[in-house]
């Protein structure tokens, strides 16, 4: 199962041109699955990163434009889309001309499978 | 952390209870949520607003002097004051130490393992009609009936005819989706 699960993400991971990686993890960044291609943007992997970005979505939540769920940083080589899922974080790193829409659009192509990972998550 | 418990002291006093974190919900439309704890969110402990308050002193004599209805309006006050505050500093708070996140990661992939051995995919169950007869094949060669057998043939039949004959009338404009990725 758990092979035809990362097949799946795979995937999705091919479906998006430019699409370097996908990873699901917990709220403090611990990694439950990852996919990729082979591109070095750990820096997007990185412990700290993901936890900053549950931070800062709750506290963005605080400036007046409502709770956030999605935020896109571009960056000059790449962009990461991080979604709020929580107890989880899905986290895409994708270049910088892979289109942010069809990366979005596999939020939904995801939903069933996240729910049997969040249940792991849960027990904790 | 010992700075804590006189904050956490102050607040019982003026408030009396916890029950009043739902009057602020309600009053400040702030929607609660596994993160909006009552202070106890260790970030709202370290905000710089309510470190100005951290005296037990300053708590009792606001206690003696303030009547009761000013107490809940100011334990409101401060209480979403915390809420509300943008804390940039607590960002660095959530960074786990190297072994616990190398466990967790462990803990994770045995629990996903057990889990997706366990869980039956509807997926990947059987499709078709008889799906729901089980050994459907050797049901099927028993059958020695001529009435069912031609029942199953009607039926058959008058499906296929149905079919041929629908028809897809356009009236208005289609929009088709291209369905990417």
């Amino acid at each position: 199962m758990t092979d035809e699960v990362k097949k799946y993400f795979n995937g999705l991971l091919h479906k998006v041109n430019g699409l370097y990686i996908i990873q699901v993890t917990d709220r403090d960044g611990v990694p439950l699955l990852r996919v990729s291609q082979d591109k070095n943007v750990d820096f997007a992997l990185m412990p700290s990163f993901i936890p900053t970005f549950a931070t800062a979505s709750e506290q963005a939540g605080k400036l007046g434009l409502g709770r956030n769920k999605v935020i896109i940083s571009m960056y000059s080589n790449y962009q990461v889309v991080q979604m709020n899922k929580l107890p989880l974080i899905l986290t895409f790193v994708g270049g910088e001309h892979c289109n942010t829409g069809h990366i979005l659009a596999l939020e939904h192509q995801l939903d069933a499978h996240l729910e049997d990972i969040k249940l792991a998550v849960n027990e904790a | 952390m010992e700075y804590l418990r006189p904050v956490w002291n102050c607040l019982r006093t003026f408030c009396g209870c916890i029950h009043c974190s739902e009057d602020i919900g309600n009053q400040y439309n702030y929607e609660p949520s596994e993160r909006t704890y009552l202070l106890a969110d260790p970030a709202i402990h370290n905000s710089p607003a309510l470190r100005q308050t951290n005296s037990e002193n300053l708590s009792n004599e606001f206690a003696q002097s303030l009547p009761r209805k000013d107490e809940n309006a100011l334990c409101r006050l401060v209480q979403s004051t915390a809420m509300n505050m943008i804390d940039v500093g607590a960002m660095d708070l959530h960074n786990l130490e190297n072994e616990e996140y190398n466990d967790r990661i462990k803990l994770y992939s045995q629990r996903l393992q057990q889990q997706w051995n366990s869980i039956q995919h509807p997926e990947k169950g059987s499709s078709g009609f008889l799906r729901d007869i089980p050994n459907a094949n050797d049901q099927l060669c028993v059958m020695n009936s001529t009435d069912d057998l031609l029942q199953m043939s009607n039926f058959l039949r008058e499906g296929h005819a149905a079919l041929l004959n629908l028809r897809v009338d356009h009236n208005e404009a289609i929009v088709v989706p291209f369905r990417i990725p």
